[in-house]
């Protein structure tokens, strides 16, 4: 016997400032977050295979001058505390919330150990999670989305991929049975930055044809080459990636010109339209794509042109879990043109480009 | 310190205790003659509520995170290191036992057998009065445990639903299975309910041992804090900004409204219910927006009384006679008030 009983106090939490799909009866997915800067702490998500770097790379985030308190979050060290960091060890446990819906896997582990660290009276300046090369990025990002606390208190800045130069093609072209993920591909699919390392170990022509290849799949991210992992820790820290306000600041324009490869294998596609959207109906678009689609959507980011809407609406997602909000107000002389990007699987350009142009205005 | 109603809650002025950061957990001797608390400092101490003596134990390296005291007023205590500690009133070490994971949760079985559950990483453990240590593994982390009213069974509740494990078994007599993650279990005084607080801003309550259950939700989010009434027959729930009492006398709580505990300023990190006796029906609860307020047990839609701790007030116990609160906050004081029946 189940009772499902109502309660006082409360519902889903409010969506006050909703422009889209703000009747979207899929609620539970879609947020609407007021502009609101606050001093959440940020969260860096380390991915990549065992030896393209990643040891390396924390080491240098923990050891180099900056004067802050750091946070890491790891499945190795064991739990050590060092001067002015903590290393926390993680077993990845993934729970699925809302019986099953593939957009609510998140990270149990994870929110235990966030939690913990924000009860905390001193608090860290930045939380490191760093992963294996065979966990599954989204249910990391989805934390941020569907736990209220982490939400509430951390800002997911970037997820950040590392790869061997020389392996990464090797690891792409491995062959997986049907219906089992290739962990190379999703990690670069989710990735804000790629930090393509040990360049010095392949030919100029070789690290050409790498950087083709992660194009072809992600041509969102930034792509950083690096020997021993020397990034500037700059271009990988405060990137802001899943910050609305600095979505799509990277020019999408090329996305257009990229090969188009119409089959199983993940890519990226980049929309450019102008236009004026109408809500209605681009609520009722985007509720059936996410509906339909969102397994095979890993990122997507958009600025988009709303009628009647003199601010900037932009967006960005991970799987079906959606932000929305309005950004800043349009230029005067600036073009309301709508920039959309999705990176997944079985992506269809036209059919996008179909159904997106057959949400504005004058596409009666 | 201050309020309207001083008369009902008289805060000591200095804090019992400093352990450096947020209290996690505060506990109460049986006999009241003893407090004990841990820090996510990792520091644990055992405080003397009438002269202020103060026992520092052994630290839980990166954070304490509980504690609890048996029948025969040994105190256990576990934190990040993995370690459930038992040591003797006078601080005097027992017994250790070091697990893999984050130790998040105690119980002592009720009565006299001294058997002390507890839940380490995805382990649950029975811990036997002479040393003997059972040790069931659970299919995931596990969050919270409690025994049943008779002793008989340790309930542990994980991601997936809560397993019953008896003495002596090697698998879990019982299982209410539920495909979500459980954070906080509590087993009604009456011994005929228990509640388990759900990640996904519900509460399941079930019935022992039939296993029928239903579900009160719509909360806003995680429930960890969850408290029966000394009778057992009702049940507060502590929520982003409020809590909820539901009463499971006659039909209830099937179709009915809960009462709401009104006056909360932020989200409620702790509450409990008085002990049987006088004043049985109050509430104590505290506050991320750094109170301790007190409810009577007929109008509740304000506090009787409430007191500004300065600090969220993270973790809170009554003593065995209900005639004061011992409570911990986010800077790591311990704190001592007497209340008005």
């Amino acid at each position: 016997m189940l009772l499902v009983l109502a309660v006082g106090p409360s519902g889903p939490s409010s969506r006050s400032e909703g422009v889209l799909v703000r009747d979207n009866n899929r609620s539970h997915n879609v947020r609407v977050t007021d502009q609101v800067q606050s001093s959440k702490v940020p969260v860096t998500v380390l991915t990549g295979f065992l030896g393209s770097g990643k040891t390396t790379l924390l080491n240098r985030i923990l050891n180099e001058e900056h004067g802050m308190r750091i946070a890491v979050i790891e499945n190795e060290f064991g739990e050590i505390g060092i001067d002015d960091a903590l290393v926390i060890d993680a077993q990845e446990e993934i729970f699925e919330m809302n019986n099953g819906c593939i957009c609510c896997t998140v990270r149990g582990d994870l929110i235990r150990i966030l939690g913990n660290l924000m009860s905390r009276r001193d608090r860290f300046d930045r939380i490191v999670i760093e992963t294996t090369g065979l966990a599954d990025p989204a249910p990391v990002a989805q934390t941020f989305f569907v736990d209220e606390r982490v939400r509430d208190e951390l800002d997911l800045d970037a997820i950040v991929t590392l790869v061997d130069a020389r392996h990464i093609v090797w690891h792409l072209d491995d062959e997986r049975p049907e219906e089992v993920e290739n962990e190379a591909i999703e990690q670069l699919a989710f990735a804000d930055r790629i930090v393509l390392n040990k360049t010095d170990l392949v030919s100029a022509d070789e690290l050409e044809h790498v950087v083709q290849r992660i194009r072809s799949i992600n041509a969102l991210a930034e792509i950083l080459p690096a020997t021993y992992a020397d990034v500037d820790l700059v271009e990988i820290l405060d990137v802001g990636a899943f910050d609305l306000g600095r979505v799509l600041e990277t020019d999408p324009m090329f996305l257009e010109d990229l090969d188009h490869q119409h089959d199983q294998s993940v890519t990226s596609v980049g929309l450019e339209i102008a236009g004026e959207v109408d809500e209605g109906r681009l609520n009722r678009w985007m509720s059936w794509l996410l509906a339909n689609q969102g397994v095979d959507i890993f990122r997507m980011k958009g600025i988009l042109a709303m009628e009647g809407v003199s601010d900037r609406v932009v967006f960005q997602g991970v799987h079906m879990l959606l932000d929305v909000e309005t950004d800043r107000p349009w230029g005067a002389g600036e073009e309301r043109i709508n920039r959309l990007v999705f990176i997944g699987r079985n992506l269809d350009r036209e059919a996008l480009r179909e159904q997106f142009s057959s949400c504005l205005v004058e596409a009666v | 310190m201050s309020g309207l109603h001083v008369a009902r809650i008289a805060c000591r002025a200095e804090p019992l205790a400093e352990l450096g950061d947020r209290i996690a957990s505060v506990a109460w001797a049986s006999d009241g003659s003893a407090l004990a608390a841990g820090s996510l400092s990792g520091q644990v101490v055992i405080s003397d509520p009438t002269d202020g003596a103060v026992i520092e134990l052994a630290a839980h390296e990166l954070g304490a995170l509980t504690v609890a005291w048996s029948p025969d007023r040994r105190l256990a205590s576990g934190g990040q290191d993995g370690i459930v500690r038992i040591v003797d009133r006078t601080g005097e070490a027992l017994a250790e036992h070091k697990g893999s994971g984050w130790c998040e949760s105690l119980a002592w079985a009720p009565g006299g057998g001294g058997c002390l559950g507890a839940a380490v990483g995805a382990q649950v453990i029975l811990w036997h009065d002479g040393g003997q240590l059972e040790t069931h593994d659970a299919p995931s982390t596990v969050a919270s445990v409690a025994w049943s009213v008779d002793g008989r069974r340790l309930g542990a509740a994980a991601y997936g639903g809560i397993l019953w494990f008896e003495r002596g078994r090697a698998a879990p007599v019982s299982a209410f299975e539920w495909k979500g993650s459980l954070l906080a279990l509590s087993v009604s005084p009456s011994g005929k309910l228990v509640a388990v607080g759900t990640q996904e801003g519900s509460v399941r309550v079930h019935r022992l041992w039939t296993g029928d259950d239903l579900e009160m939700s719509g909360y806003t989010g995680r429930i960890t804090e969850l408290a029966w009434n000394s009778s057992g027959d009702v049940l507060s729930v502590g929520d982003a900004d409020s809590v909820t009492s539901w009463t499971f006398r006659g039909r209830g709580p099937a179709g009915s409204r809960p009462d709401v505990l009104g006056g909360h300023g932020g989200r409620v990190l702790s509450l409990a219910c008085a002990p049987s006796g006088r004043g049985a029906e109050r509430i104590i609860t505290g506050c991320a927006d750094g109170r301790l307020r007190l409810y009577s047990g007929t109008d509740r839609s304000a506090p009787l009384a409430e007191i500004d701790v300065g600090a969220a007030v993270a973790s809170l116990a009554w003593s065995p006679t209900g005639d004061s609160v011992a409570f911990g906050d986010a800077e790591g004081r311990l704190w001592l008030a007497e209340v008005a029946p």
